[in-house]
């Protein structure tokens, strides 16, 4: 069974340092006002952003039963948060300059569960670093999921070329989440 | 030709159950029953809902028919539309992905919510809520704003549901999986709830072919002691003044005006007139069984009239809180 909780400071530690990383300082502040973090521990340790609202609802019901889930799925902790698509939807106006942008050729390829090669990205924002995580976005600034960027170098040219490895893509909900 | 033998003779043709064809006959004489049965093999072109909770209407629309689908303005909802054409699957497209819409098999599960109108801030219950389309159609008219408890009882079609409300954004549900049933145990009083029961679903020919020969007679009377179980279980929850939704996919009236009836008569309950303007009056006879005159004011759609599934929709309100001992 799952059990819910309000997360701990030490929690609440953990996801904030991984989000000022993603997007500065404050984006904690912005992404909790209204809402409360919110823990479902089982197998592993689940985070949710929940409203006001429904927390007092868990709070009148949790002894009755306890729910199947609640508010917004935002990701996980398995030693370090790692962020889900939707917290990456809330986070991702905050944290254009930590993505790329991608054609609409990577765009599909992404979302097949693809890397993306340097000939589908368009535009890599100012703070994104060779070998860290970065937002993969359309051009439209939509965010289409999580990727790694690395430097390879390319067998027949020898040239060092750039790849997008893929992390998670929202083409999970259509190849899991039915 | 007598009854008997045209019912054969419209079973073996269409491929139904003798007795399915029995009642539409009663119900719909005999043109009726063809019109119906006609319908029901043409099938229905799905509808996308787009999810306003991330995109206007408007941009959805010009982003999709970019892409080459023809879409067509559900009649009396401004935030749907039928699908014409779709070179790709409904399901796979970016926009699909993103949470911007929704895909429904028909315009007729669009009702149900609409009727219920639930506005932000309000307390609502979503009883039979998997995979979540009706759900997360209330959390966009909710704004994402008050809560919705939504509860369902299957294993696996909660899943479906976690994976929908996420896509969509949806953030103000509290999802249990249990026995609807077991709802008064919480103690909470909702300003409103969908019953959207579980049923024959007779009314789906139209999407699932398989439904013709898949239930028997006593089903219909299973599902409505299950339905009739559900809804007295369910009033219990309701504030005084509350809003109440009963809907099926069937067009059974012992699923239907028979369970409305019934809980007319034992509970303190009154029929709201609904802002639909579609759907044809709820029967008051049928099979030789009279039923509650205001049961008129409960509505039924049909494919063959109005492009539709089968489908039925009440809307009660509950005049004075209930008890748990009622």
């Amino acid at each position: 069974m799952i059990i819910f909780r309000k997360a701990t400071k030490k929690e609440i530690v953990k996801i904030e340092k991984a989000l000022n990383e993603w997007a500065g300082k404050n984006i904690y502040k912005k992404i909790t006002s209204g809402r409360i973090v919110v823990i479902g521990e089982g197998r592993i340790k689940e985070v949710f952003l929940v409203p006001v609202e429904v927390c007092n609802i868990l709070d009148k019901t949790k002894k009755v039963r306890m729910p199947y889930y609640l508010g917004l799925f935002f990701g996980e902790i398995n030693g370090e948060f790692k962020i889900s698509l939707e917290g990456l939807w809330l986070i991702s106006k905050y944290s254009r300059e930590r993505g790329v942008v991608v054609s609409e050729k990577g765009e599909q390829l992404f979302l097949y569960g693809r890397d993306i090669l340097e000939e589908s990205i368009i535009k890599v924002g100012s703070l994104v670093q060779i070998g860290s995580k970065v937002i993969v976005f359309n051009k439209f600034y939509e965010p289409l999921g999580l990727g790694m960027i690395s430097k390879f170098s390319d067998k027949l040219t020898e040239q060092p070329k750039t790849i997008i490895k893929n992390i998670l893509d929202r083409g999970w909900y259509l190849r899991k989440g039915r | 030709m007598d009854v008997g033998e045209l019912a054969k003779k419209l079973a073996e043709k269409y491929g139904y159950h003798v007795y399915m064809i029995e009642r539409y006959l009663e119900l719909f004489g005999e043109e009726g029953t063809i019109e119906f049965l006609e319908a029901n093999e043409k099938g229905l072109n799905p509808v996308i809902r787009c999810n306003t909770l991330k995109i206007s209407v408007e941009s959805l629309r010009n982003r999709l028919v970019k892409k080459g689908f023809v879409l067509r303005k559900v009649p009396w909802i401004d935030y749907a539309f039928q699908v014409v054409k779709s070179p790709f699957s409904l399901g796979s497209t970016t926009e699909y992905l993103l949470g911007y819409y929704y895909v429904h098999r028909g315009m007729g599960s669009l009702l149900p919510v609409h009727a219920l109108d639930p506005k932000p801030g309000e307390i609502v219950i979503d009883a039979a809520a998997a995979p979540g389309g009706k759900t997360s159609q209330m959390a966009q008219l909710m704004k994402n704003k008050g809560v919705i408890l939504a509860v369902d009882i299957s294993r696996e079609r909660m899943k479906s549901l976690r994976s929908n409300l996420s896509r969509l954004g949806v953030e103000n549900v509290i999802a249990y999986r249990m026995d609807a049933r077991d709802l008064p145990k919480f103690g909470i009083k909702a300003d409103k709830i969908l019953l959207d029961a579980p049923c024959t679903g007779e009314g789906l020919i139209p999407i699932d072919r398989s439904r013709k020969k898949s239930r028997l007679i006593e089903d219909i009377k299973y599902c409505s002691t299950l339905q009739f179980s559900m809804l007295t279980a369910l009033l219990k929850c309701l504030k005084k003044g509350g809003i109440l939704v009963y809907s099926t996919c069937s067009i059974a009236p012992e699923e239907n005006e028979l369970v409305i009836h019934r809980v007319l008569e034992r509970f303190p309950l009154s029929i709201e007139k609904m802002d639909l303007k579609d759907g044809l009056p709820g029967f008051t006879e049928f099979f030789g069984c009279k039923v509650r005159d205001e049961i008129r004011e409960a509505r039924r759609f049909y494919p063959h009239i109005h492009g539709t599934e089968g489908f039925f929709i009440c809307k009660l309100r509950l005049r004075e809180e209930l008890n748990d001992n009622i």
